[in-house]
C-alpha cells in the first residue's frame, strides 16, 4: 500500500501540478516576443525604435545602395570601364538586368519593411497611451514619424518622377498604417504633402522634449550608460528634422520654406555643429576625422562600417571591381584640390595602384564613435540650400563662402559662378553619401558624363526614374 | 526499435479510436507494444542480422568520354558567348586538351570510385526471468552499419533493463534503456563523382592523386577543376555521436474489478555532438591566407523530455445486456531542446585536426545558441455503451492545451462519435454458419490539426543585434501576423464494415471517408510596399473523399498441421478538390506559372498538374510545338494556355501480398502497385533539357546527347541540343505512371522445437529478406545522384535458449 500511495502520489502531484496553473504552459522562447509583450513597457518602445535605426545600416539602405553603391553608381561617381559585368550596364541606366532589378528591389523591400516597423510602433503608441507617456512619448513618436518620412522621401527621390517637370505623376505608396493590403500609388506631390505632414508633427513633438535643443548633440556616454538623451545626432533629432524639411521643400521646389528651415538650423550651427578644424581632419597624432563628425546633423551608427571600405573602396580590390573614379578624380576636384580638406585627407594613394582610393569609411584608431558613423545629413547642406534659395544675393554668396572657407578653399568674390559652384560642391562634399544623384534628378540635369561609357549620356525620365520592382508591380 | 522486441503493431484510423490521442492524431495512430518477459523461467534470446548492400550503378546512364566531348561541342560549350577573342583562344585550347585526352583513350568511370559492397551486422541479446511477483529482463544491442559510400558508417551499442512487479491489485513496470550511437559521413558526396567528366584521368600516370583534374592559367585568371578523389583523400571528416537515456514507468491499480487507475511517467535525455573538419589542404582554401585555411565546426545538442498520464477507467456489464465503459484521463508532456554550434578556422597542414590547433573563430562569426521549450497537456473523456453486443456507441471529448507561442487561447477541444452494429449477433443471422462476423461502422469527428506553424497570426519581434549601438537592445519585426486568421478546421466522416467468413479464411475491411477542411491556410504574395512579400491568409476549403479496404483469403488453411497460405490485397482510391477559393489566389497562381504545376482553383485538386499542352518537337527545326487553349498549334509558349494535364493522385494504389507457412517454412512476398497517376518528370526536365551553361562543364545523362533533336527529320522527344534557353514546363514532361514493384520478399524457416532441444535451444529461426528487388513501370525510374542506389539483402537468425 505504501509503494502504491507513493507512486500515485507522485504521479498525481506532477500531473495536477501541471494542470493546476496555466503558467505551466506559459513558456516563452528566448529569441522572440510578440508585439503585445514587447510594447508592455516603455523599454519595449525604445527597443523597437532602436531596431529600426539599426536596420538603416543594412546593405540595401545606408550601408550600401543608398550610400555608396546603387545611387552613387547612378550619379556616375565611378569608372567601371574595365568591368564587363552588369554593374557597368547600370552606369548606362540599364535597369533591366537581374543585377539592377535585385538591387533596387532590395532597397524598396527593406525600406518598406522598416516603414511597416515604424507603423507597428505607432499603432502601439496609440494603443498604449497609459504606458508610453510624457516626454518619452513625444520623443519616441516624434523620431518614429520622422523616420517614416525620411524613408519615404528617399524612395520618392529614387522611384518617383522628375519632380520639377512631373510632380503630379504616380509615384509610390505612402503607408501610415500596417495593413496586409497595399495602398495605392500616389502622385509625387501628394507624397510630399504626407512627408511634410509627418515632419511637421515630428518637429512639433520634438520641439519641447529633444535634449539636443538645450544640450546639443552630447557625443559621449551618459553616466548611467543608457544614453536616452545623448548621441542625439545618431537619432532623427529636432535639427535633423528641420534640415530634412529644408531638403524636402527644396526637392519640391518650395524655395521659400526651404530657406526658412535651413536658416533655423544654421542659426545653431556655431553652438552645436561647429566646423571640424583642419587639424582634426588630418588627425596628426590622433585619428583623422574624415567624416567631419562635428558637422553631422544625422548619421547612422554602423558597427561594420569598415566592411563598406573593404567591400567597395580598398586599394586591395581588383582594379576592375574597385569603386573609384580612377584617373577622373580631378573631374570632381576641379579647383585648388590640394587645399581642399576633402581631397588629400580622404583620397589616398597606394603603392600598388596608379589611382587614389576613397578612405572616408576606413576604420580609424579611436575610442570615439566617429569610426562607425555614416553621415546622412550634414550642416553644409543647409548652407548650400540658403545659397540656392536666398533672395538676397549677398546672403546666398555669404552662405556658400562659409562652406568654401571651412573647406580650405578661396571664397567667391561675386555671384557669377554661384550655381556652378553649388553643383561642384555637391560633387565634392557628398562623396559616398548618396546625395549627388538626387541633386542631378532635382535639377533635371540634361546630360551626365559617364566614365564607364566614356561619353555623355542624355538624361531623361527613363534614366532618372528607377522602375518600381516586380515584387511590387506583379501583385498590384 | 529492434523488431525482435515488438509484440504487436496496431494501426488506428477512424475518428472514434484516434480521438483518445487527440489533435496530434489527425493522420492516424500507430500503436506499438513491446514484449514482456515470461514469468517463472529464465531464458536467453539472441537475434542476429546480416545485411549486404550492393551498389547498382547500371541505371545511371552517364556519358562516356567521347560522348561528353561531342555533347559539349554541339551544345556550344566551346563558343564564347560574348564573342571575346581571348575567351575563344582559351576555349580552343581547352577543347584541344580534352580532345587529345579522348584520343589517348582516357575514359574514366568515376561512379565506381567512392562505392563499395557494404556489410551490416546487428546483434541483440536479451535475458529474462523472474517469478509471479517480480520479473526482469536485461538486453544488449550492437549494430554496425556500413554505407555503400566509402567512409560512411554508423555504430550503435545499447543496453536495456526491464522490471515488472505485480502483487494483488497493483502492477508496476519500468523500462530503462541507454544507447550510444556513432556515425561518420563521406566528405565528398556521390554527386561530385557523378559530375566529374570521363575525359579526366584519375592520376597523371604517376599513381599520385593530383589536386586538380585541370589547372590552367588563362586570360581571366586560373581555371581549375577540383579532383573529388583528392578531396576524399584529405583528412577532413564529418562525424557525430549521440547518447540516449530513457526511463518509462507504468503503474496500474485495480481499485475494484470495474475500476482501474493507471499512471505512466517517462523521462529521457538525448545528447548529440557533431564534428565537421575541413582540411586546410582543401582546394576551397586556395585563395585564403594560411592563417584562415581549414575549418572546424562543432555542434552540441541536448533534448530533454518528460511525459506522463493518468487515467481512471470504468467498465461494467449490467443485466447481461448493457455494457458501459468510461475513461477519464489527463496527460502532459514537456520538451526542452538546446543546441550550440561554433566554428574555428586556421589550421596548420598535417594531422592537427582538433579545434585547439586553430588560430581562432572565423572573422565576423559568432557561436550560435538556441533553446526551445514546448509543453502540452490534455484532459479527455471517452465513453462507450454496447447493447447486447449488437449496438455500439462510442463518444469522446478532449481538451488540448499547448504552450503555443503567442497564443491567448491555449486550449482547443476535439470530439468524435462513432456507431456500430454487429449484424452477426442478430437473431436472424444465428443460423448462418459461414458468417463469423459482420460489423457496420460509422463515425464523425473533428480530429484537430496542429501540423502547421501556429504563431502565424501573431506579430513577433526578434533581436537584431548584428549592429550594436549605444542605445541598448534593439528588436525588429520578424513576422507581421494576420490577426484575422482563422484556424484550419477539419471534419472527418467515416463509414465502413468488417466481414469475416468461413472460419476466418475470408476477411474484408472496407472504409469510405470524407474529410472536409475549411478554411485552409495559405501564404499569398502581396505588393512588397506592404512591408512583407507574403502573408498568411484563409482561403476556401478542401474536401477529400475516398475508399480504402483490404481483402484477405486463405486458399490453404490447416492451422492444426502448420499449413496456411494467405493472399491479401489492399487498395485505396481518393480524390480531393478545392472549394470556395474564388479569385483569392489568382496572384499566387500567376506567380507559380512556369515554376510549378500547382494551382488553386475551385473544383481543382491539390494534386492536379497544370501546364501548357505540348505536341512534341517539330521534326523540321527541333523546336517545341504547343497547343493553345483553343486548340491551335503555336511555337509561342503562353501561360494563358495552361490546362490540367494530369493528376498525381493514382486512380488505384495498394499492396498485394502472399504469405505461405508450411511446417516451419515461411515465404512471403509483397508487391506495391499504383495505376493512373501522372508525374512531372523533373529529372528529365533538368537533366536532359535545361542544362545550363554552367552545367555543360559537368558530366550529364546520355539522353541529353542521343534523344535530342539534331537534324531535320529527327523524330526526337527532346528539343535541339543547340537551344540553350530554358524550356518552359509543358505537358511533354508529364507522363502517366503505372507500376508494380516487389516491395519485399522474405523466406524463413522455424526449426522444429523438438529437434533443436538437444542443442539446448527452445526456438531457432532463420530468415532472408530483400527489398525493392524489381520494378515494372511505364516510366523509367530516375536515380538521384546524391547517394548511390544500392540493392540490399538481409539474413537473420533468432534463437531462444
Amino acid at each position: 500500500m505504501n509503494l502504491k500511495s507513493l507512486v500515485f502520489g507522485i504521479l498525481i502531484c506532477i500531473l495536477f501540478g501541471s494542470f493546476g496553473c496555466e503558467s505551466w504552459l506559459d513558456v516563452q522562447p528566448e529569441d522572440r516576443v510578440t508585439d503585445e509583450q514587447l510594447f508592455s513597457d516603455v523599454q519595449g518602445f525604445r527597443t523597437a525604435l532602436n531596431g529600426i535605426y539599426v536596420e538603416l545600416s543594412s546593405g540595401s539602405l545606408y550601408g550600401g545602395d543608398l550610400l555608396v553603391d546603387g545611387v552613387e553608381v547612378l550619379a556616375q561617381r565611378y569608372d567601371f570601364s574595365d568591368n564587363t559585368s552588369d554593374i557597368s550596364r547600370l552606369c548606362t541606366y540599364n535597369y533591366t538586368t537581374d543585377y539592377a532589378k535585385n538591387k533596387f528591389e532590395g532597397v524598396w523591400e527593406k525600406a518598406y519593411s522598416l516603414i511597416a516597423n515604424c507603423n507597428k510602433l505607432l499603432e502601439y503608441a496609440d494603443k498604449k497611451q497609459d504606458i508610453l507617456i510624457g516626454d518619452t512619448r513625444d520623443l519616441i513618436i516624434g523620431e518614429t514619424k520622422a523616420l517614416r518620412a525620411f524613408l519615404h522621401f528617399d524612395l520618392l527621390r529614387l522611384f518617383g518622377p522628375i519632380y520639377a517637370t512631373n510632380f503630379s505623376d504616380e509615384s509610390i505608396p505612402y503607408n501610415v498604417k500596417y495593413s496586409i493590403s497595399a495602398t495605392s500609388l500616389l502622385p509625387a506631390n501628394e507624397v510630399v504633402e504626407k512627408i511634410l505632414a509627418d515632419l511637421d508633427e515630428a518637429e512639433h513633438l520634438l520641439k519641447n522634449v529633444d535634449p539636443i535643443i538645450e544640450f546639443g548633440p552630447q557625443n559621449s556616454d551618459s553616466e548611467d550608460g543608457l544614453n536616452y538623451d545623448t548621441f542625439r545626432t545618431q537619432r532623427l533629432n529636432y535639427y535633423a528634422v528641420k534640415a530634412l524639411k529644408a531638403r524636402v521643400y527644396l526637392y519640391a521646389g518650395n524655395t521659400e520654406e526651404a530657406y526658412k528651415e535651413a536658416k533655423a538650423v544654421v542659426a545653431v550651427q556655431e553652438q552645436w555643429f561647429p566646423w571640424t578644424p583642419y587639424q582634426e581632419i588630418m588627425g596628426g597624432t590622433k585619428a583623422p576625422d574624415r567624416i567631419f563628425s562635428s558637422e553631422l546633423l544625422f548619421s547612422t551608427y554602423n558597427n561594420s562600417r569598415e566592411d563598406i571600405f573593404t567591400k567597395y573602396f580598398s586599394p586591395e580590390l581588383d582594379p576592375a571591381a574597385v569603386y573609384a573614379p580612377k584617373d577622373n578624380l580631378d573631374g570632381f576636384f576641379v579647383q585648388e584640390r590640394d587645399k581642399d580638406y576633402r581631397y588629400n585627407p580622404i583620397w589616398l594613394s597606394a603603392t600598388s595602384r596608379d589611382y587614389k582610393c576613397f578612405h572616408k569609411y576606413e576604420n580609424v584608431d579611436t575610442d570615439s564613435p566617429m569610426t562607425h558613423l555614416v553621415p546622412l545629413i550634414r550642416i553644409s547642406e543647409m548652407f548650400y540650400i540658403i545659397a540656392e534659395t536666398a533672395t538676397d544675393e549677398r546672403e546666398a554668396l555669404a552662405a556658400l563662402n562659409t562652406v568654401l572657407y571651412n573647406r580650405g578653399l578661396t571664397e567667391l568674390e561675386d555671384g557669377n559662378r554661384l550655381s556652378e559652384t553649388i553643383a561642384e560642391e555637391y560633387k565634392r562634399e557628398f562623396w559616398g553619401e548618396g546625395q549627388l544623384f538626387f541633386y542631378y534628378k532635382r535639377k533635371n540635369v540634361p546630360s551626365l558624363y559617364s566614365y564607364t561609357a566614356g561619353e555623355d549620356i542624355e538624361m531623361d525620365a527613363t534614366k532618372y526614374v528607377v522602375p518600381l520592382p516586380l515584387s511590387e508591380t506583379d501583385f498590384r | 526499435m529492434n523488431m525482435d522486441r515488438v509484440a504487436s503493431v496496431t494501426i488506428l484510423k477512424d475518428a472514434a479510436s484516434t480521438a483518445i490521442y487527440g489533435s496530434k492524431a489527425a493522420n492516424g495512430v500507430v500503436v506499438i507494444e513491446t514484449k514482456k518477459p515470461e514469468p517463472g523461467k529464465f531464458r536467453v534470446t539472441y537475434s542476429g542480422n546480416v545485411f549486404v548492400s550492393i551498389p547498382d550503378l547500371t541505371d545511371y546512364n552517364l556519358m562516356n568520354a567521347a560522348e561528353k566531348l561531342e555533347f559539349e561541342q554541339k551544345a556550344g560549350r566551346y563558343i564564347s558567348e560574348l564573342g571575346d577573342s581571348d575567351e575563344y583562344l582559351f576555349l580552343d585550347s581547352l577543347y584541344n586538351l580534352n580532345k587529345a585526352e579522348v584520343a589517348r583513350g582516357v575514359d574514366t568511370y568515376w561512379l565506381s570510385e567512392p562505392v563499395r559492397t557494404a556489410i551490416t551486422h546487428k546483434h541483440n541479446l536479451y535475458a529474462e526471468g523472474g517469478d509471479d511477483a517480480i520479473r526482469y529482463g536485461l538486453g544488449f544491442t550492437y549494430n554496425r552499419t556500413n554505407g555503400v559510400m566509402e567512409q560512411s558508417w554508423n555504430e550503435l551499442a545499447g543496453a536495456n533493463f526491464d522490471l515488472t512487479y505485480r502483487k494483488g491489485k497493483l502492477l508496476l513496470g519500468n523500462k530503462m534503456y541507454y544507447n550510444f550511437y556513432k556515425q561518420e559521413d563521406p566528405i565528398v558526396s556521390f554527386a561530385e563523382f557523378a559530375k566529374a567528366n570521363p575525359y579526366y584521368r584519375k592520376d597523371a600516370g604517376t599513381g599520385e592523386v593530383e589536386r586538380y583534374l585541370v589547372d590552367m592559367d588563362t586570360y581571366s585568371g586560373r581555371y581549375g577543376v577540383e579532383n573529388p578523389l583528392y578531396n576524399a583523400s584529405l583528412n577532413s571528416f564529418k562525424t557525430s555521436d549521440k547518447s540516449q537515456f530513457d526511463n518509462k514507468l507504468n503503474a496500474e491499480f485495480r481499485i475494484f474489478p470495474e475500476l482501474v487507475l493507471r499512471g505512466r511517467f517517462a523521462i529521457g535525455l538525448t545528447t548529440t555532438k557533431s564534428d565537421d573538419f575541413v582540411s586546410p589542404n582543401d582546394p576551397t582554401y586556395d585563395n585564403v591566407s594560411f592563417d584562415k585555411k581549414g575549418s572546424y565546426t562543432s555542434g552540441v545538442g541536448k533534448d530533454f523530455y518528460y511525459d506522463g498520464d493518468l487515467t481512471l477507467s470504468f467498465g461494467k456489464v449490467f443485466h447481461d445486456k448493457h455494457q458501459v465503459n468510461a475513461v477519464l484521463g489527463a496527460r502532459m508532456r514537456s520538451d526542452e531542446s538546446t543546441s550550440e554550434t561554433n566554428n574555428s578556422v586556421g589550421f596548420p597542414i598535417g594531422d592537427f585536426t582538433r579545434p585547439s590547433f586553430s588560430t581562432g573563430y572565423a572573422e565576423g562569426e559568432k557561436p550560435t545558441y538556441t533553446k526551445t521549450v514546448s509543453r502540452s497537456n490534455s484532459f479527455y473523456f471517452n465513453g462507450g455503451y454496447v447493447f447486447d453486443n449488437r449496438y455500439l456507441l462510442d463518444a469522446n471529448i478532449r481538451m488540448d492545451g499547448a504552450s503555443v507561442f503567442g497564443s491567448n487561447k491555449r486550449y482547443t477541444a476535439t470530439w468524435a462519435v462513432g456507431l456500430a452494429w454487429n449484424i452477426h449477433n442478430e437473431v436472424f443471422f444465428e443460423n448462418v454458419e459461414v458468417l463469423d462476423r459482420l460489423k457496420l461502422r460509422a463515425s464523425i469527428g473533428n480530429p484537430g490539426n496542429q501540423n502547421f506553424s501556429s504563431y502565424q497570426s501573431y506579430t513577433t519581434y526578434v533581436f537584431n543585434n548584428w549592429n550594436q549601438h549605444a542605445f541598448g537592445a534593439s528588436m525588429i519585426v520578424s513576422n507581421f501576423g494576420n490577426p484575422d486568421l482563422e484556424w484550419q478546421k477539419t471534419m472527418d466522416r467515416n463509414v465502413g464494415f468488417d466481414l469475416t467468413m468461413w472460419n476466418n479464411r475470408f476477411n474484408v475491411n472496407f472504409d469510405y471517408y470524407d474529410k472536409e477542411t475549411d478554411p485552409l491556410l495559405a501564404s499569398i504574395s502581396v505588393p512588397s510596399s506592404v512591408g512583407v512579400t507574403e502573408v498568411m491568409t484563409n482561403i476556401g476549403g478542401q474536401r477529400t473523399q475516398g475508399v480504402s479496404g483490404t481483402v484477405k483469403y486463405s486458399p490453404l488453411y490447416r492451422p492444426e498441421e502448420g499449413i496456411n497460405w494467405t493472399l491479401s490485397v489492399n487498395f485505396k482510391h481518393q480524390k480531393s478538390e478545392y472549394q470556395n477559393i474564388g479569385n483569392k489566389l489568382d496572384q499566387f497562381n500567376k506567380e507559380n506559372e512556369n515554376t510549378s504545376l500547382v494551382r488553386y482553383y475551385d473544383g481543382g485538386s491539390p494534386t492536379s498538374l497544370w501546364a501548357v499542352r505540348s505536341l512534341g518537337i517539330n521534326p523540321s527545326d527541333g523546336r517545341e510545338v504547343f497547343l493553345t487553349k483553343e486548340g491551335t498549334y503555336t511555337f509561342e509558349y503562353d501561360t494563358e494556355d495552361e490546362v490540367i494535364v494530369g493528376d498525381t493522385e493514382p486512380k488505384l494504389e495498394g499492396v498485394l501480398g502472399s504469405v505461405l507457412y508450411y511446417k516451419g517454412f515461411s515465404f512471403s512476398v509483397y508487391f506495391r502497385y499504383s495505376f493512373g497517376a501522372d508525374v512531372f518528370t523533373e529529372a528529365t526536365y533538368n537533366k536532359v533539357e535545361n542544362i545550363s551553361r554552367e552545367g555543360l562543364k559537368y558530366n550529364q545523362d546520355k539522353r541529353a546527347l542521343y534523344d535530342r533533336w539534331q537534324k531535320p527529320g529527327d523524330q526526337a522527344k527532346f528539343k535541339a541540343i543547340s537551344l540553350t534557353e530554358t524550356t518552359p514546363i509543358s505537358s511533354r514532361f508529364v507522363l502517366r505512371e503505372n507500376y508494380i514493384k516487389a516491395e519485399s520478399i522474405s523466406v524463413g524457416y522455424d526449426f522444429d522445437s523438438q529437434a533443436i532441444q538437444k542443442l539446448g535451444l527452445q526456438s531457432l529461426r532463420l530468415q532472408a529478406n530483400t527489398t525493392d528487388l524489381f520494378r515494372i513501370s511505364s516510366i523509367t525510374e530516375e536515380r538521384g545522384i546524391e547517394y548511390p542506389f544500392a540493392r540490399s539483402f538481409s539474413f537473420s537468425l533468432s534463437a531462444m535458449f
